[in-house]
């Protein structure tokens, strides 16, 4: 999706003064975060937020608080689901109805640590032969899909060579409805400065980007 | 920079604080809902929140990154395979299983940014600061990280190689920064209190114990 998230050289931003300290500093950005990852795991919530949270209107994107983009997307996520309802959110004193799910109960504080310590990898065990290798020359294919992928406009038909391999991985990009990409070959692919940008490209200048083998073709 | 100068300005952190409190309200109108249907549990927020405070944060990257300079055998297994060390280490966790160190000298610097996102290594190094978030350092740091890092206080030599690393994927980058000199004498937990969490994104190089700036 070529919104404004996809951020990556674009003029006119300041670059921001370093903080220090704990990321959430607002009650609200506490209760949000703990909100976000207590609920993981409810049936038929989407594990990630991402595609909500491009989909908003590029004014909205950049003037949101960081975690309010979480809080909009979990809750259109219940309301989408009919967990709750638009009339409770507005008088949350008022009466509420139970849920539809029976024989659920929401993760204990002792589930949750478990499940944040515990491996979380995009790589999986798949056979699948490599097309690429360390040090061969690569051309990201120029695409512009309408969902969510994870190549980001400012490499997208330019010239690299593929820098480490890692295996096999869950693709993330959004596919056509009723296709299926399977998992792929995930590699870092390593840029030049002026490849990317040009006159405004230092030559010493190395940018490296993770992409999966279906974005990738080999260099003429 | 001129250029910084021009346009009106996008300062995503700054520009909605009219809003923050009528953000508090929707948060608290959700949770209060969720609980009173039991779809969550208070007590398992407050853990997840205690657990970014206190349970990891940078403090686990430091003490990777101080072992790595006094342990050569240990550098060369994390930089040829953080996952297994993470692994082995018991530090894998959400966000930072898959993760990737790489190493600065005086002729390569290293900088995490995540473009479309805020991808951030968790599990050695917490929750991400405002300034990773925020949508100049995401805009700036892929097409002009020289120009960055001198915001940031580092002006680097055009001999030295600025290598970016945009985490599109799950892969999660630790930066081990340079040694600061004068350092010989401290024992292993010494020197991890002097690794800084941005040096380990690599938005600052580390200053010898005893120079001004080291006694901020």
């Amino acid at each position: 999706m070529n919104s404004v998230h996809d951020l990556g050289g674009m003029d006119g931003f300041r670059v921001p003064k370093r903080d220090t300290g704990f990321a959430l500093r607002e009650e609200w950005e506490r209760l949000t975060w703990g909100m976000l990852l207590a609920t993981f795991g409810t049936p038929g919530l989407p594990a990630g937020n991402r595609r909500f949270i491009e989909s908003l209107p590029p004014a909205r994107y950049l003037t949101m608080p960081y975690y309010a983009r979480f809080l909009e997307a979990r809750t259109k996520s219940f309301l989408d689901l009919g967990l709750v309802t638009q009339q409770e959110l507005d008088n949350p004193d008022g009466p509420v109805t139970k849920p539809n799910l029976p024989g659920f109960t929401p993760r204990t504080p002792e589930q949750v640590v478990r499940f944040l310590r515990q491996e979380h990898s995009g790589q999986v065990n798949v056979a699948a032969p490599a097309a690429f290798a360390v040090g061969d020359e690569v051309v990201v294919k120029n695409d512009h899909p309408a969902g969510h992928t994870r190549v980001p406009r400012y490499v997208r038909g330019h010239r690299g060579v593929i820098q480490r391999a890692h295996g096999v991985h869950v693709f993330e990009d959004d596919v056509a409805p009723g296709t299926r990409v399977g998992p792929q070959h995930l590699y870092t692919v390593a840029f030049t400065g002026p490849e990317l940008w040009g006159s405004r490209g230092h030559a010493r200048d190395r940018l490296h980007v993770e992409l999966w083998e279906i974005h990738l073709e080999r260099a003429p | 920079m001129a250029e910084d100068k021009v346009s009106a300005h996008v300062h995503s952190h700054e520009a909605d604080e009219h809003t923050q409190s009528d953000y508090s309200v929707r948060a608290k109108a959700l949770v209060s809902v969720l609980t009173k249907k039991n779809l969550v549990n208070p007590a398992t927020m407050d853990a997840v929140v205690e657990f970014y405070e206190t349970r990891v944060g940078p403090h686990i990257g430091a003490k990777l990154v101080a072992r790595s300079w006094v342990d050569a055998e240990f550098r060369a297994r994390l930089l040829a395979d953080a996952r297994a060390v993470a692994r082995d280490e018991q530090l894998v966790g959400l966000d930072g299983t898959d993760l990737v160190a790489v190493e600065n000298s005086p002729t390569v610097h290293n900088l995490v940014v995540c473009t479309l996102c805020s991808c951030y290594p968790w599990s050695v190094l917490g929750l991400p600061p405002t300034w990773y978030k925020d949508s100049g350092y995401r805009a700036r740091a892929v097409i002009d990280p020289r120009g960055v890092l001198e915001e940031f206080g580092l002006a680097l030599g055009d001999d030295v190689e600025v290598r970016v690393w945009d985490s599109t994927a799950e892969i999660r980058y630790l930066v081990i920064p340079e040694r600061p000199p004068g350092t010989e004498s401290l024992s292993l937990e010494e020197l991890a209190r002097l690794v800084t969490r941005d040096s380990m994104v690599g938005a600052e190089k580390l200053r010898a114990p005893s120079s001004p700036e080291a006694q901020r």
